[in-house]
């Protein structure tokens, strides 16, 4: 081996140099401002965004991108398809055609849909509904260009509504991983991009838990701020119990303005037990107010800021699907009306 | 040894005679631009799925008393699958036993409906003498009703609420018993009988490994 590397080195000359240059110090962060920009409004409307994202974008886009469909553009599939995470019965479209209208879909989405409804919404008893459903897709539809649906990842959601004239409770929960955009789904300039958890809760109790990260595509906070990441939980204060603190939220929420700098606004911990990061006991009060810190530095502390949440609360915070939405059968998606 | 040896050795360029160099004629090649997009919207192109899967669902369904109005129907259901059209080997070829009584509620647009039975029968027994085609070994056939690929087929002995809409000329299927009426299958209605016929051609991914 040594006279290998004899011989190897007898081949080429090589001289090394290596140059020292004086250190220079790198100069100091200047902080971004947020002159102009009602913070606490800011984070206020980043929930109220999140409520938005979930599954049922991509499911009615997907829905009224096949309302155009010719006979085999796109092509339905069964069968087997291992490359697709999605149960066997899944409904598919697949294709790579354009309709000679201007009409083209590229890709494929999968979606499977179930639902369980008994009772009269008449009754005392009320009316019950079980809803899930579950899509993924790589697709692409666009008329002349213009992208009227897309739909990269997956998504899920289920619905478990109770409902009667003297009573309603849902809870609602969704996921989606990928990114949904398109005039069909969103609507314009409305898409985002997002691996996102949501648990809400509505009717006789309100509240909201999210986790997970959104950008969205067009849309500007204060027109700023274009990206949200949390792990929130957010209780309406009329539906506090006694134990409850009716003035602040648990978790914290970060949004990002246009130059990658995240603002993230820390509030009580989550959990009484899960306090280690809560090293001062005066910000894990219920005071209604976080702590406003920048992102990636050394405790760059703005403040305390104090949101007013209490405008989340009403009927479209959650864009609740219907029971019909759960429904999408084969037989509609080839013939529709 | 012998490869670093040669390594460090001067290299003596082979010498390759190449083929004679044929006429060379320019061709029209359109300059791509930036600044327009290729306009490809109206050329139609479809791509073809590798596989097909023939879905044939049709049968006779007797309504009862005559002229109506009706409150018991009976008759066959039966499902058909064929990969790539071979009809000789059908991968599905099940038939339904069917049986219903009438239903109170319909949907807005029918005009008679029924809670069906769907009873799966056991194939027919070929009579003596009859040949009998096997099935070779590659081709494969669904063993039971749950192998067949038709989204939402009804199980054995499941219930289903279907309504006959006489304007549509359409089935339609209380959806699992929501409530949500959806259009299940096109039927024709001639002397008090349902003809249902439902034939769809589409893409198939295959049975699978198993």
């Amino acid at each position: 081996m040594i006279s290998l590397f004899v011989l190897l080195y007898g081949c080429e000359e090589k001289v090394d140099t290596v140059t020292v240059e004086a250190y220079v110090p790198p100069e100091d962060l200047e902080l971004p401002s947020l002159d102009g920009i009602d913070i606490g409004a800011a984070f206020t409307e980043a929930i109220t965004m999140v409520g938005k994202v979930q599954l049922n974008p991509a499911w009615q886009g997907n829905r009224e991108a096949l309302s155009y469909k010719r006979p085999t553009c796109p092509d339905l599939y069964v069968g087997e398809n291992d490359d697709m995470d999605m149960p066997a019965d899944a409904v598919v479209w697949q294709d790579f055609c354009n309709t000679g209208t201007g009409l083209s879909y590229s890709g494929f989405t999968a979606w499977t849909g179930r639902l369980e409804r008994s009772g009269d919404i008449e009754s005392e008893v009320g009316e019950i509904i079980n809803g899930t459903r579950q899509m993924s897709g790589q697709a692409v539809v666009s008329v002349n260009g213009e992208t009227i649906y897309e739909f990269k990842g997956v998504g899920e959601d289920s619905l478990y509504r109770v409902q009667s004239p003297t009573y309603d409770r849902w809870t609602y929960a969704t996921t989606i991983n990928g990114m949904i955009r398109g005039t069909e789904s969103t609507g314009l300039n409305s898409g985002f991009r997002s691996d996102l958890y949501i648990y809400a809760t509505g009717g006789d109790t309100r509240s909201l838990e999210s986790r997970g990260n959104v950008f969205w595509t067009s849309h500007r906070i204060q027109d700023r701020f274009d990206s949200a990441a949390m792990d929130i939980y957010l209780l309406d204060p009329s539906s506090a119990g006694p134990d409850d603190c009716a003035l602040e939220p648990k978790g914290w929420i970060g949004i990002r303005d246009e130059r990658a700098y995240w603002y993230d606004l820390v509030f009580m911990p989550m959990d009484a037990e899960d306090d280690a990061g809560y090293e001062d006991d005066d910000r894990s009060v219920c005071d209604g107010c976080g702590t406003l810190y920048l992102r990636g530095t050394e405790t760059i502390d703005y403040g305390q800021v104090c949101p007013d949440f209490s405008s989340i609360w009403t009927e479209t915070l959650i864009d609740l699907p219907q029971a019909e939405d759960f429904i999408f059968t084969f037989q509609q998606a080839q013939h529709p009306q | 040894m012998f490869w670093i040896l040669l390594a460090c050795t001067e290299k003596t360029a082979e010498v390759v005679e190449l083929p004679e160099e044929e006429e060379y004629i320019e061709e029209e090649v359109a300059e791509p631009s930036f600044e327009d997009a290729p306009n490809t919207e109206d050329v139609v192109f479809d791509e073809v799925p590798p596989q097909m899967l023939h879905l044939v669902h049709s049968g006779i369904w007797n309504l009862a008393p005559i002229a109506g109005p009706y409150t018991t129907m009976f008759g066959e259901l039966n499902i058909q699958e064929q990969i790539n059209g071979n009809g000789i080997f059908p991968y599905c070829d099940f038939t339904f036993a069917v049986t219903g009584h009438e239903i109170d509620s319909l949907c807005p647009t029918c005009d008679f409906g029924f809670a069906i039975e769907f009873f799966v029968q056991e194939p027919v027994p070929p009579e003596e003498g009859e040949e009998v085609l096997e099935a070779p070994e590659e081709i494969p056939i669904a063993e039971s009703i749950e192998d067949c690929f038709t989204p939402e087929l009804p199980d054995h002995q499941e219930t289903r609420v279907l309504a006959y809409s006489i304007a549509d000329e359409m089935l339609y299927f209380d959806y699992f018993n929501t409530g949500i009426w959806v259009p299940w299958y096109p039927a024709t209605f001639i002397h008090d009988t349902l003809e249902v016929y439902y034939y769809e051609e589409i893409g198939f991914y295959g049975v699978g490994d198993d």
